[in-house]
């Protein structure tokens, strides 16, 4: 039989205090185990970096072989495959290759997070006269130069 | 209370948290790499030699071709509510660019060069686009 004599030695042995104070002193408890790790999700950051690229870097050596005035639409197809873009213009003609390269990198704490993203890329365009035979050729081959950096480091002549 | 907990709940589950983020989309083109272009003289071939390639090529007004040359980099503090990470697309990044304009004509010389919002400058620059029928 549980008696009142009982319950005080049992109150006694498991609780601090006397149970007299309740919901209270669980909760304070409560509050107290809790405590550490809160404080460690709260001061633990989480970093992170992600790399995004679209299409296929583009090459240079295969891209030289190409000569304004003499190469036609069908040896830039043959030589790079597909353009990623075609651009009429008027019976000429301009063809895109492009290849991103974006990196992005960054860290949270809670809800306070610093974001770094740095998107470069490698492009080339083809122009072709009346009779698809190419006129002008450029390009620009930078996609190499993405980093990964946090928002405040210089990583650029722009900064 | 409840809204208090909500917002707790939507902060802690990362999907919105407030963001300091710096952003750098292409290279800048100078002014003084583009200085060397000369209006009336300068052909699609110089400037491609000179700036490299461009970032658009449109076909403008009256048979001109339009170059478009344009780069991003901000950075300050926002908020951010489930951002997509990794998703680059070249069409999507327009509105967002600034850069350089230049407009050829049909003997493919150079004749207007502008700088500022890329669209804003397109506006003024591309064909509209013709009807199909």
């Amino acid at each position: 039989m549980w008696t009142n004599a009982d319950r005080r030695r049992f109150d006694a042995h498991v609780w601090h205090e006397p149970r007299s104070c309740g919901t209270k002193c669980a909760m304070k408890t409560l509050i107290h185990a809790l405590a550490l790790p809160a404080l460690l999700l709260f001061i633990a950051p989480s970093c992170f970096i992600s790399r995004s690229t679209a299409n296929e870097p583009l090459q240079a050596q295969r891209m030289n072989t190409l000569t304004p005035g003499t190469s036609t639409a069908t040896d830039v197809a043959n030589t790079l495959g597909a353009p990623n873009e075609v651009v009429q213009l008027g019976k000429r003609m301009a063809w895109r290759y492009d290849f991103t390269n974006a990196k992005q990198a960054g860290f949270s704490i809670i809800i306070l997070t610093f974001v770094n993203s740095d998107a470069r890329a490698d492009r080339a365009w083809f122009f072709f006269d009346e009779s698809s035979v190419l006129q002008y050729a450029g390009r620009t081959l930078q996609a190499d130069h993405a980093t990964y950096a946090m928002p405040w480091q210089n990583v650029h002549e722009r900064d | 209370m409840r809204a208090l907990i909500l917002l707790g709940l939507v902060l802690c589950t990362g999907c919105a948290s407030f963001t300091y983020e710096r952003d750098m989309t292409f290279e800048p083109v100078s002014d003084a790499a583009v200085e060397p272009l000369r209006v009336g003289e300068s052909d699609i071939g110089d400037t491609l030699r000179t700036l490299g390639a461009p970032l658009y090529v449109w076909e403008g007004v009256k048979d001109s071709i339009v170059l478009a040359y344009g780069w991003k980099y901000d950075r300050g503090w926002g908020v951010k509510v489930s951002r997509a990470i990794a998703s680059f697309r070249y069409d999507d990044q327009i509105d967002r660019l600034e850069g350089w304009i230049l407009v050829f004509d049909s003997d493919n010389k150079l004749q207007i060069v502008r700088k500022g919002l890329l669209r804003d400058l397109a506006n003024e620059a591309r064909q509209p686009p013709a009807y199909v029928e």
